[in-house]
């Protein structure tokens, strides 16, 4: 049975620790960060850091300030353009129990540019020692010992559950009627596509430019559609090639 | 009371689910679960179909009720479940093969008693009374010729069980909102064998306690409701140098609770952190060496499992 | 804590002013939105858009250090428009209280000013008493001298449009504000105030928290379901400490040290226990002879008789008028007078006001014993950016201590509910409690003394220590024993015995209570109340979230103080929804009342017990800066004029004056002309000693920046994320400029007035992280309390050309 986790962003505050239990649990080292003028720290997604809290403000035409905070992480596709980019059939599964997108060590054998390029969210990384691509796995360590993924269990403000993917529909729809009486612009970010859905309540570009897979400049057509479009034949090349 | 709605149509999925997540973990078990695990399933069949309280209305006494007095103490016809003997037979014909499939040993017995049931030999009251350890437990005559006391005893409640739990789910319902504090159970008044702390998400939108609430299950009809965390359900001490929980290091989540003070013990499962929480007979079965460790230590439980005497 | 964090989910309107409580009160701002989901309207009011601003109704920007402008404001609005609670305001306040003829207030100073001093006389500000000692009231409120009209006198000037020039919060976010709490005067209403180091770190803190009681008192908001004054306090456990008497002007259970001019128990006793000729006032402060005696019998214990004051004259005594608070203790440091001392729990060459002088002060000390659980910049002072360690003669021992989750023991919340935590693990290596490290090295030097004697042998010796420290000893000690068989009424106990409540405890040395407050919560019967989890509750206290078996609460477990206020003269609660207390069948059911007494109707007490004449102070001679709250602007304004007065800051401000670094710009300096505000973050822990060591931590929030708005970063040619150099006229400190629009200019008498925040978290021993923003604050002080102004003082900045701190 596939599962999803809901984000509900209303509910964040940007405490941070599912950034920090993220990291703990994998056991990555500290990224050396500097101030930079905002509290998003680190930066960007990395090799080291697979969850991170993004922030955004913005200040409205009354100046009723509004200050949001997405928890980005892979969105684990139901049909993931990075998979269908990828060159060689198991450097980039999807585990059929969970719906888990998971990069195995031989991502390093992929061209981390194509990989990069195929996700509409901007998630794959380069850890630079293993020239392995990273990003979150859902923590299916964690999630077949029947443990929730470690994001949801450090959330404490109740911002994030994770299940069955039918019952988080559910909710999600439920969330998403309680939200949108006081804010019209809520909705959930590609429901239909991913695993990991999140409510936002204003228009998702303002938590984050990637927040949806939306068409960059195709006419009709969602970014991640053209993407998937375009590296499948390319992947069928590449099979082809190597025989 | 908070009690917690068990969702029939997910039973029988959340008991394959823990079955074979079980099987797969302890194969040591194994057994037991094979033995068992057709059982529940086909108890958990049984509940869904089951009729649930048809009775009167009941009228619930919320000061009494908060005195301890529980929802069937305070029926007019003093207490007791309804009256399911008019579903066992229907009922026998579809549990005891699967019986007989898991217990080999007493296979025989069971299609000599399925036979008596059938043709009315065994008078379905009679079955029902056996159920709730009644009636024929001290007779010498055994009403079905080759089969024992102990075989009679065991498949009875077995059949009774269902038609118990999905009454109480009803009856668990009319108390919902009101506080109840004692450590036996709002419905039937039975002891718990079982207790399991559970995430229990606030509506509210921000911190939310990560740390579980306690809940009991009642040993007769599977209901459960909240109970305070660091306290003995048997004698009430709160010291917490005196309550101490036995657990197998390798299965974290699974633990004894028992207490110095008083000898006694329930099972515990810590779901707070799991991400489906399993059914509550396959996680006790799979907690009969902790269950066997903790009496081993001198410790007593509050009620039984079916498989505890094995 | 006038409530407990759960009641104020009972609230119809949240002020959040002097917090950003979501950030760091996050626990506490559940009871919050609790409130707000139940339909209430939560407003936070601060320099700063937070966290807390994102979840409240609505936020109000204000200029940092005008609390008091903008609540005089309110004050004004509610009784111009008479929103108050009339019979409350009546019954239960001392409106009707008439103030004596000396009293006058002009041009921003009350009468009795000694200017030389700094000081009032403040007799002159009593009220006026008959010839019995009854202070004349009159009850029709005709009589200008009646304290509800020296009210509306004092706050005439308060009009909306000064209010708003001097605060910088538009008129209409004024009447937003005024209107929505205001509308908490009903009877059935109620609003409560939540503030944290916001509101006490200023020049003015304690008179910014008297006029919100004022307030609270107007509008009925005490005694209340959802209503009071609640001061959030914390892990630190300032609640606790300050209840056992951290600060050096209090012993044990608020009672006041003594000074050298009270040279017996009797003399202290009488100069400290209020007199009220009014039957029907408790004056419950009448009984602080039995407190004090028993507090002295269970620190003295055997030693202590009758004969000797119970050991009263080994108490250090302060000189009159002398000031040990620590802005006074670091300037005596300073200036050489102090050889050595022992630090707990504390970072002051990090957390200290003008932390340039303190770590110089830090350098004088011969020897310095610090209990930690990681190496900070006070431990480390001697080897600080340019400083030479060679040339460090203090002696440091650094005792490594045990962290919070490695010992047992109890902490009061800001609710005063005392709640004992357990050790989770044993602390690692030669790591020790703070209670174990006291016990023991007290211990030795007692073994000392009676080989070899010493000075003061009296005081060091007959002192009552145990040989070890356990907590729930402690807690027995603290609660109070019988020293003696005992009968009280038709009543026995046993010498050894718990004392069952603090009624209970004697003048004549037969009880022993190390505080008073804390009486009770130890019994014979159910022992240590603070390990209570009970969740149980009667259905009248399950509407109010009252828990009364959950832990316990001092005084008497009563959750809510002052609860005989929230109902009528009859003793009907005035909103019965949301009843604290009510008058049933000859007896009060709910919460613990203030007293068992029957209801005022049937003669029963004036409510406010605590007060000596039993009513709520809308006038309270007590401080020694005014009986009325007035705006002063802080010690650093950007102001050239105050608006509401010639007296520009408080004329009673406490001041030290020992070093190079203790100096004040001139009000409107144009070389510094932006308020600095300074506050603590989520994501490191007060000073930062702790968590600037968790590598996770640290990285999501690695160095010191600077909160500024982009109109003053682009005044000042700043892009986001540059160095900038901040300075005030006592230091500099570099930080990273973070341009948001979550700080707005200001408005104020017609001039843009800039504010930028910064955070104290970050000490140069984390590498590249920046250091202390204290080098830039102040060290002045709150008359009352010496607190330091951290919050309000002026600072420059430019954009860095040589970084050396990041």
């Amino acid at each position: 049975m596939p599962k999803a986790i809901l984000i509900d962003t209303t509910r964040c505050t940007a405490c941070r620790g599912c950034q920090v239990g993220c990291k703990e649990w994998k056991n990555f080292p500290p990224v050396a960060t500097k101030q930079r003028g905002t509290h998003q720290n680190p930066p960007d997604l990395g090799p080291y850091n697979v969850k991170l809290v993004r922030f955004s403000e913005h200040m409205e035409a009354d100046g009723t300030v509004k200050w949001y905070f997405f928890p980005d992480a892979c969105r684990h596709c139901l049909d993931a353009p990075c998979k269908s980019g990828a060159s060689l059939p198991d450097s980039i599964i999807q585990d059929k129990e969970t719906g888990a997108v998971i990069y195995t060590e031989k991502t390093a054998k992929e061209d981390f540019a194509t990989i990069k390029s195929s996700c509409p969210y901007d998630i794959p990384r380069l850890d630079p020692k293993t020239k392995r691509i990273v990003k979150c796995d859902m923590c299916i360590d964690r999630v077949r010992a029947n443990l929730l993924p470690m994001c949801v269990k450090s959330c404490a403000m109740g911002a994030m559950s994770f299940g069955e993917r039918a019952d988080m529909l559910k909710l999600a729809a439920q969330r998403l009627v309680a939200v949108q009486k006081d804010n019209p612009k809520a909705q959930l970010c590609d429901m239909e596509s991913v695993s990991v859905i999140y409510l936002v309540a204003d228009a998702p570009n303002m938590y984050h430019k990637f927040a949806v897979a939306e068409a960059a400049n195709t006419p009709g057509m969602t970014r991640k559609e053209m993407l998937a479009g375009a590296f499948s034949p390319l992947r069928k090349i590449a099979q082809s090639l190597q025989g | 009371m908070q009690t917690q709605d068990l969702e029939t149509p997910a039973d029988l999925r959340c008991i394959e689910t823990a079955l074979s997540r079980a099987q797969a973990e302890l194969p040591a078990l194994g057994p037991l679960l094979t033995a068992f695990g057709p059982l529940l399933a086909e108890r958990a069949r049984l509940r869904q179909a089951a009729p649930g309280w048809t009775g009167p209305k009941l009228v619930i006494d919320p000061e009494r009720y908060s005195q301890g007095a529980f929802v069937l103490a305070q029926t007019e016809f003093g207490g007791g479940f309804e009256d399911m003997s008019a579903h066992l037979q229907k009922a026998a014909k579809t549990l005891l093969p699967v019986m007989a499939r898991s217990f080999p040993a007493i296979a025989a017995e069971l299609a000599a008693l399925g036979a008596a049931i059938a043709d009315g030999t065994l008078a379905p009251q009679a079955l029902a009374a056996a159920g709730f350890g009644e009636g024929l437990a001290s007779s010498d005559d055994m009403p079905v010729p080759g089969v024992s006391e102990q075989t009679l005893n065991f498949a009875a409640s077995e059949l009774v069980r269902p038609f118990v739990e999905r009454q109480a789910q009803d009856l668990a319902a009319l108390v919902e909102a009101l506080p109840w504090r004692q450590a036996h159970c709002p419905v039937c008044g039975g002891a718990p064998n079982m207790s399991v702390l559970r995430r229990t998400a606030v509506d509210n939108e921000f911190i939310q306690a990560n740390g579980g609430r306690r809940f009991l299950r009642c040993s007769c009809c599977a209901t459960q409701w909240t109970y305070k965390r660091v306290s003995c359900p048997a004698c009430g001490c709160e010291e917490p140098d005196e309550l101490i929980n036995l657990r197998d290091p390798a299965r974290v989540h699974e633990r004894a609770d028992a207490c110095q003070r008083c000898k006694a013990f329930v099972l515990c499962l810590n779901s707070v952190e799991l991400a489906e929480v399993p059914d509550l007979d396959v996680a006790a079965l799979t907690m009969l060496p902790l269950e066997i460790q903790a009496k081993k230590q001198g410790y007593a439980p509050l009620a039984e499992h079916p498989w505890s005497s094995l | 804590m006038t409530q407990s964090y759960t009641d104020i989910a009972n609230a119809d309107a949240v002020l959040i002013m002097g917090s950003n409580c979501a950030e760091h009160h996050p626990i506490a701002f559940r009871w919050v939105l609790k409130a707000k989901e139940a339909g209430g309207v939560v407003i936070h009011v601060d320099p700063k858009f937070s966290r807390t601003s994102a979840r409240s109704d609505f936020h109000v920007p204000l200029r940092s250090g005008t609390d008091i402008a903008f609540l005089g404001g309110m004050c004004k609005y509610i009784l111009d428009k008479k929103l108050f609670f009339a019979d409350y305001v009546l019954n239960y306040t001392n409106a009707s209280f008439l103030v004596g003829e000396k009293y006058s207030f002009k041009d921003g100073l009350f009468s009795g000013f000694d200017a030389s001093k700094k000081k009032y006389d403040q007799s002159q500000w009593a009220f006026e008493k008959d010839e019995k000692g009854m202070v004349k009231r009159d009850k029709t409120l005709a009589n200008p001298r009646c304290v509800i009209n020296v009210l509306k006198n004092h706050y005439e000037r308060y009009t909306l449009d000064l209010v708003s020039q001097v605060t910088g919060v538009s008129k209409d976010n004024l009447l937003k504000v005024y209107d929505a709490f205001a509308a908490t005067g009903k009877p059935d209403k109620a609003g409560t105030m939540l503030y944290a180091l916001g509101w006490t770190q200023h020049t003015v803190g304690v008179q910014n928290i008297r006029l919100a009681g004022i307030i609270q008192l107007l509008l009925g908001n005490f005694g209340v379901a959802g209503g009071g004054i609640n001061a959030l306090r914390g892990e630190p456990n300032v609640q606790g400490s300050t209840d056992h008497a951290l600060l050096y002007g209090y012993i044990p259970g608020y009672h006041n040290t003594s000074i050298a001019t009270w040279k017996t128990l009797e003399d202290y006793q009488k100069a400290n226990t209020p007199k009220t000729v009014d039957p029907l006032s408790v004056n419950w402060w009448q009984n602080r002879p039995k407190y004090i005696v028993s507090l002295l019998k269970g620190w003295f214990g055997d030693y202590a008789t009758k004969d000797n004051d119970f050991g009263y004259n080994l108490l250090p005594k302060l000189d009159p008028g002398q000031d040990c608070s620590h802005l006074f203790i670091f300037d005596r440091m300073y200036q050489g007078k102090i050889k050595g001392g022992f630090l707990f729990g504390h970072n002051p060459c990090q957390s200290f006001p003008n932390t340039n002088k303190v770590r110089k002060a830090w350098d004088k000390l011969d020897w310095l014993v610090v209990g930690e659980v990681f190496h900070n910049e006070s431990t480390d002072n001697f080897k600080r950016p340019g400083a030479d360690p060679k040339k460090c003669k203090t002696e440091i021992f650094l005792l490594p201590s045990a962290y919070r989750a490695e010992k047992e023991g109890t902490i009061s919340n800001s609710g005063r509910w005392h709640m004992w935590h357990y050790k989770a693990i044993d602390p690692i290596g030669q790591c020790r409690s703070m209670g174990d490290m006291v016990v023991q090295i007290m211990g030795r030097v007692r073994a000392l003394y009676a080989k070899e004697g010493g000075a003061l042998p009296d005081q060091v010796l007959k002192h009552e220590l145990p040989a070890t420290f356990n907590a729930d000893e402690m807690c027995k000690k603290i609660n109070g024993m019988f020293t003696r068989d005992t009968k009280i009424g038709d009543k026995e106990y046993k010498k050894g015995q718990l004392v069952p409540a603090f009624p209970l405890l004697q003048t004549d040395g037969s009880t022993t209570s190390l505080n008073w407050v804390y009486c009770g919560g130890y019994t014979e019967a159910e022992g240590n109340l603070a390990k209570r989890r009970d969740l149980a509750q009667t259905p009248m206290q399950a509407k109010i979230h009252l828990y009364p078996k959950f832990a316990w609460a001092w005084p008497v477990n009563r959750r809510i103080l002052y609860n005989r206020a929230g109902v009528d003269l009859v003793g009907n609660p005035y909103n019965p929804d949301k009843a604290v207390i009510a008058w049933q069948d000859g007896k009060w059911v709910g919460d613990v009342p203030d007293g068992p007494a029957k209801p005022m109707a049937q003669g029963g007490p004036y409510p406010f017990i605590m007060q000596t004449e039993g009513h709520g102070q809308l006038y309270g001679p007590g401080r020694v800066d005014g009986p009325l709250p007035e705006h002063y602007e802080p010690a650093e304004t950007p102001l050239t004029v105050n608006p509401f007065s010639a007296q520009m800051s408080n004329p009673c401000m406490k001041q030290v004056h020992a070093s190079e670094y203790d100096v004040l710009c001139k009000n409107g300096d144009p070389r510094f002309p932006i308020v600095l505000t300074t506050y603590c973050m989520t994501e490191h822990w007060c000073s930062g000693s702790e968590t600037r060591n968790g590598p996770a931590l640290l990285e999501a929030e690695p160095q010191q920046y600077v909160e500024m708005s982009p109109q003053l970063a682009e005044e000042k040619g700043v892009k986001n994320g540059d160095v900038v150099v901040v300075e005030s006229l006592r230091g500099r400190v570099e930080a990273v400029a973070m341009v948001t629009v979550r700080i707005k200019p200001f408005t104020v008498m017609g001039k843009t007035v800039h504010l930028v925040g910064m955070p104290f978290a970050f000490g140069w021993t984390k590498p590249k992280c920046g250091d202390a923003v204290n080098r830039l604050t102040t060290s002045v002080g709150d008359p009352n309390t010496t607190i330091p102004e951290y919050k309000a003082c002026l600072v420059n900045l430019k954009k860095a050309t040589k970084v050396t701190e990041l």
